[in-house]
Parts: structure tokens; sequence; C-alpha cells
């Protein structure tokens, strides 16, 4: 994937099966790969264990990158989801073409919208897959590619991560995995076509969404200024030192062309149900 | 990435062969002539690997009134003696190696380094050699001589948007001049000369085909890198 080739090892067979749907479209040759950069990444997957007293352990499952351990747990869906983030991070980082905006981005209609987030918000990923559940196609959950020659976002070619609780709540849609308790970090795979959606072709940027979450709260839009929204994105990008003033360029460009709002999210549902009703008048004007 | 020159001694090889160590790899050894002039290359060589921001080509560039002479040409066509020629015409200086076109603007932003010419290609500026600052140091090791624009009056000049296209060949029979090309031709050999179009894919096209309908392009045979100069600058006065 972009110039680096990785390679997965496992002690079970089995965890490639689980990895495979989502990584399939990047499978290469050895040939094709021996003068490029590599990871390694190395699956141990354990067993549970009797002991004595008829007492049940789960096996706990560690995962490698190179020599640098990713992920201990009892879940072989969150082990993949480890992996695919680590090999979507690795793929995506080095990708300078592209004015990378951190946050997701979904397209309705041949049209973009854009979830700016200059901080990390783990329910964003949720806003997406509720999105794409009610129709909209996928572009990212975790970083906006913008090409700065078409000015189009350009979907990235990793599968959705979401939460544990997350993919469970998006009516089954998504693979089911075990609740936990506390705040979850940990993330699973779920394919596109498990939530209804598809991947979009690269689209222009007709809507820049800031969205922040408020669970439990009201879920409203408000308006936002051009300042602020250039501001919001210089701090949502994720490569400025490498684009610098052409950056804040392309922004106030974005901003001029583009509908701005900021997203007050209390519950994912209803941030999807306004942001749909929405989208045709903004997008129009 | 990290260059480490090290010039403890060698235990095995005496004292006079050097290593070269890159990103904590051994790349090569020898005398310490010889690694100079290979990191010279090696550095400028992955400057435009790293690079993925600007769609880069294989071009001298230098400018007259914020206005760019893009000078796309494969190796040994004569750029950077071309290049030190225009700079001693007043023009400034964008580069003698890669043309940087901006993917946002389509400008031609400078990469500045240092002219580097082989020896012998000085014959054709008298008195330059002379005025050059290349050979202090470990510089009295370099195979090449390297030409700083002050050297010749000149300044690195700001991005600037690119009015004429010139492809000079490796053809120096006759007198200089300027035969129009196609649209379609500048894009072919704009690509040609390109670094990395495949990271940028049909966009490079697009962005190629931008400067091609916005600049005309003009193939340059023969003449000595002054008479060449002289060409364009006469060329440059039509186009105003």
């Amino acid at each position: 994937v972009e110039q680096t080739a990785f390679e997965v090892r496992t002690t079970d067979s089995s965890f490639l099966d689980r990895i495979r749907p989502h990584l399939t479209e990047h499978a290469t040759t050895e040939e094709a790969t021996s003068k490029l950069p590599w990871y390694r990444f190395s699956a141990i997957v354990g067993e549970d264990r009797l002991l004595p007293g008829r007492i049940r352990t789960r096996g706990l499952h560690s995962l490698y990158a190179q020599a640098m351990r990713t992920y201990h747990g009892p879940h072989l869906e969150e082990m993949a989801g480890s992996l695919v983030e680590t090999i979507r991070w690795l793929s995506l980082d080095p990708l300078d073409e592209y004015i990378r905006i951190r946050g997701g981005a979904v397209a309705l209609d041949g049209s973009g919208v854009l979830l700016a987030s200059p901080e990390s918000q783990p329910e964003l990923s949720a806003l997406v897959a509720t999105l794409l559940t009610k129709g909209a196609s996928y572009l990212g959950d975790w970083v906006a590619p913008v090409d700065p020659v078409f000015r189009r976002i350009h979907p990235v070619p990793f599968p959705l991560l979401l939460a544990s609780s997350d993919a469970s709540r998006l009516s089954g849609a998504a693979p089911r995995a075990p609740r936990r308790s506390g705040r979850e970090t940990s993330k699973i795979p779920v394919p596109l076509d498990g939530l209804g959606s598809r991947r979009a072709d690269p689209v222009p940027v007709r809507w820049v969404v800031f969205p922040s979450f408020e669970p439990g709260g009201e879920t409203r839009l408000e308006s936002a200024g051009g300042a602020e929204a250039v501001f919001g994105l210089t701090q949502a990008c994720a490569n400025l030192d490498v684009w610098e003033e052409r950056g804040l360029a392309l922004f106030r460009e974005l901003v001029e062309t583009a509908a701005v709002s900021r997203l007050v999210v209390g519950s994912p549902e209803v941030a999807a149900d306004l942001l749909m009703e929405v989208a045709p008048s903004l997008v129009e004007t | 990435v990290v260059w480490v020159y090290q010039a403890e001694e060698d235990q095995q090889e005496g004292p006079d062969v050097h290593r070269y160590v890159h990103n904590g790899a051994l790349v090569r050894t020898g005398l310490p002539r010889d690694l100079l002039n290979f990191a010279v290359w090696d550095i400028h060589t992955l400057a435009h690997q790293r690079t993925r921001d600007f769609l880069l080509l294989h071009a001298g560039a230098v400018v007259q009134d914020g206005r760019t002479v893009l000078l796309p040409a494969s190796p040994e066509s004569g750029k950077s003696s071309l290049v030190i020629a225009l700079l001693e015409l007043g023009f400034d200086y964008l580069s003698d190696e890669l043309g940087a076109i901006d993917p946002l603007t389509a400008r031609i932003h400078p990469f500045p380094k240092r002219i580097s010419v082989a020896p012998e290609s000085l014959g054709f500026f008298a008195g330059l050699a002379e005025r050059l600052q290349d050979r202090a140091g470990l510089g009295s090791g370099l195979l090449k001589r390297y030409v700083r624009p002050e050297d010749l009056d000149a300044a690195v000049a700001g991005p600037a948007a690119v009015r004429v296209l010139v492809f000079p060949t490796s053809d120096h029979e006759g007198a200089a001049r300027l035969t129009r090309l196609s649209r379609a031709e500048a894009v072919h050999r704009m690509t040609a000369n390109s670094f990395n179009v495949p990271i940028f894919g049909e966009r490079a096209l697009a962005l190629l085909s931008r400067l091609a309908r916005e600049a005309p392009a003009f193939q340059l045979d023969g003449g000595t890198p002054r008479e060449r100069a002289a060409s364009i600058r006469e060329l440059m006065a039509e186009l105003r």
C-alpha cells in the first residue's frame, strides 16, 4: 500500500480469514514488493484454558507491529481493528500529495461533506457509520485527503473502524463484538456493505462541518464564520507543515465555495438525520 | 534521514578509506573525495524521491518580471549551462534541475541549490570559473563546479506562473532556433521528464495540460548556451 509492503503472520490461520475481507484489495505478490520497505505484523492467537477447579480462562491475543505490541486482549475482531488501524496510519501518513484533514467525510449525491475535527473524537466514526446506514457513501472516518488539483475529497481505501459497542448498535449490520465496560478505545473493522453503503468516488467539498459531541444533549446545527472555519481547518490539517501557506490558500477557497457549519451531536442518529435533511439545500446554494 | 560521514581510521582498509552511512546503513566506502561527490548526488536524489507535495519535472526554471521560463529536458541537454547563461542576461533563478509545480496554483516554486556543471562547461563563460567559491575545504575534491546565483549577480525568485515552456535538446549544431510545439507534444514531453507523475496520476495530466494551455511551448535546438539564452530573451520580449 502506497509503496510500503505489509506482511502478516499468525499462529492461527483463522485470524487471516478474519482480516482478508478488509485488506484483500491490497493483496499483491512477493515479487512486486521485493524492493519496498516492509512492515511485519505478528499475530499471536491465544487459546482458552481450563485450569484446575474447572476454572476457564479466556485466551489473550497479541499483535506486534515489527517489535512493538499494538494489541493485547481477548477479542480477535479488536486485534483485526488494531491491525487495520496501524496499516491505514502507515499508508496514509506519507500521502503529502493530498492536504489531509483530520476527521471524517461522506458523499451525498456526488457532493462531499467534510466532517473536520481538529481534535481526535472517537464518536466521529459512529456518526460517519450512521450516515452510511442512511444512504451516504464512504470517504473516510479518520482522515479526509483533499486533492489540491481538483479540490476533491478522495476515499480512503480501508474499512471503517468502529468502537465495539457502536458496531453492535448499528442494527446488527456490523459484526457483533462483546460489550465492555468503561470507555472503549479499541475498534473493530466494519465492511461498508455491512452498513448498506459503498466507497464513494472522489467528490468536491460542498459542506464543511465541525462536529463536537455532547452525548445526551441537544443535537443542533449552528452557523460558523469564515475566519473560524479557516482556523478550524488549519487546526485539523494533518500536514500543514508540508503545505504551509498553500494550505491556508486552499482553506480560504474551500470556505468561500462551500457551506460551513458547526454541529453539536447529542445523538449520532439525530445528527445524521439532520445532516441528511439539510444537506440538499445547503449543497445547492 | 541522517547522513554520517565517518572519518575514523578503518582497521582493515587503512587510514584513507572512509565510510558513507545513510540512516545507519553503510552505503559506500572509499576516499573522502569520492564519498563527498556521492553524498552530493545522493542528497539531491533523496530530495525528489521524498517530495510529494509538488509535481516535479526534470527541468531548469528562471524568472523574468514575475514570469517563469520552464525548461524541461532530459539529462545532458545543457539545462544547467542554459540557466547560467539566462542568469547572466538578468533572469532570476528557480532551479537548474527540478521544476517544482505547485498542484494548487500551477506556479513554479524555487528549488534553490547551487547550479552544478561539468568543469569543461565553464569554458562557455569566460571569467566565471575565477569568480566561483566552490573550492574551499572539502570542496576542492568535488568533481563538478558549483555556481551560486549571486556569482552571476542573480537572485533566487519566489513562486511564479509559467509564461513559456522551452524544451532544450542535446542537438547543438547550427544556430539557436526555436520551433513551436503543440500542446499535446508539450504535455507528452513534460510527462516524459517527470519524476513523480505516478503519484499524481490523472491529476498530473490535468496539471500539465493546464500549463500547456496557459503557456506556449517551443523546442530549442542548436547554439551555445549564450546563443540559446539570447533566443529565449527575444522570445520573452515577443510574448510581452
